[in-house]
């Protein structure tokens, strides 16, 4: 391999499974790149090397023959900065479910995401692990507070966080 | 607005589709405008949906078009009798056949999201998936490509992460 530098790679977006596809490749030696935006945080953004480093001198080359890999080049999820949040919002009556909003807060009380759900579904928000989240429920038409807080740090494998509404509007 | 769906110039049958007004029927596409009015003879999806087997029965639908494209710009092709796995938020999988014009339905499933599992072959892979709706059809097409590289992140990260395949130069 030439010791020069690295060009401007092939880039694949992540599925809601969490796999990656590319569909072409010219045969040759190349690192494979993680890149993640925090939520919440303008401009912030991390990078991690297959399998799971954050330099490239760490980081394990693939080599790609020309033809398709069947092997998967899976990260090592401890060294993902950001794992998925899921939340719960009861339904008062499984039989007529309503949109509410969910506003996540991070620890300083900024608002870091929000999101239109239906009570009754499960849903997922996007956090960075080990920052800790303020989570309420709001109605989607006043925004007007419809949940207590329920405050989170956040880790890999979370369990569903359930939210109650507690006055109607 | 029913009168510019049927009167534009049609030289070949169509599947004519209106919007809705009021409460919906389970087993009928929801519709904007005539965003989906169409020839007849690429409809299969619609027409499927129109011999009302669909309107009884819980829960919502998925259905949709399996479809793959070697190469750019080329057009896609049905792909025949395909098996699908969805799986809902819980993991829990869903597995449906495509027929021979390449139509899958995923039908009565509980409402909210599902993914597609996308491994379909040693060197393909599928996209698609969507959330079901309550007691409504949602279209969510499938399209098949094949893949030279593949690997996996995290689940549930998908909006904040791409992955970039770099290499030398010269």
């Amino acid at each position: 391999m030439p010791a020069c530098c690295l060009r401007d790679g092939l880039s694949s977006p992540v599925g809601a499974h969490g796999r990656f596809y590319f569909k072409t490749a010219p045969a040759g030696e190349y690192f494979l790149v993680a890149e993640f935006t925090f939520p919440g945080r303008n401009n912030q953004a991390a990078q991690v090397y297959y399998p799971g480093v954050n330099t490239r001198e760490k980081a394990t080359r693939i080599r790609i023959p020309g033809r398709t890999r069947s092997d998967s080049f899976d990260f090592d999820a401890r060294a993902i900065p950001l794992v998925p949040l899921p939340i719960f919002v009861e339904s008062p009556d499984p039989s007529h479910r309503i949109s509410v909003v969910v506003l996540l807060l991070d620890s300083g009380g900024h608002a870091v995401n929000q999101l239109g759900v239906s009570t009754g579904n499960p849903s997922e928000l996007t956090v960075i692990r080990g920052e800790t989240y303020d989570i309420s429920v709001l109605d989607s038409a006043s925004y007007r507070k419809r949940s207590e807080t329920v405050r989170v740090t956040a880790a890999s494998g979370m369990t569903l966080t359930r939210m109650a509404l507690t006055r109607r509007e | 607005m029913e009168a510019v769906c049927a009167t534009w110039g049609f030289s070949k049958a169509r599947i004519i589709s209106f919007p809705r007004t009021g409460s919906s029927r389970y087993g009928v596409f929801l519709v904007g405008g005539c965003s989906r009015t169409q020839p007849l003879k690429p409809t299969p999806v619609d027409l499927s949906t129109l011999d009302g087997s669909a309107c009884s029965g819980a829960g919502g639908t998925l259905i949709g078009r399996v479809s793959s494209s070697d190469d750019k710009g080329k057009e896609s092709v049905p792909v025949r009798n395909a098996v699908l796995t969805f799986r809902d938020w819980y993991g829990k999988p869903y597995v449906t056949h495509g027929d021979d014009d390449g139509i899958y339905e995923l039908r009565h499933v509980p409402p909210g999201p599902y993914t597609l599992d996308s491994r379909v072959g040693p060197d393909r892979y599928a996209s698609g998936g969507g959330e079901v709706a309550l007691g409504v059809w949602r279209e969510s097409s499938v399209q098949v490509s094949p893949y030279s590289v593949t690997g996996r992140l995290r689940p549930g990260i998908a909006a904040n992460a791409r992955v970039l395949l770099k290499g030398w130069t010269e």
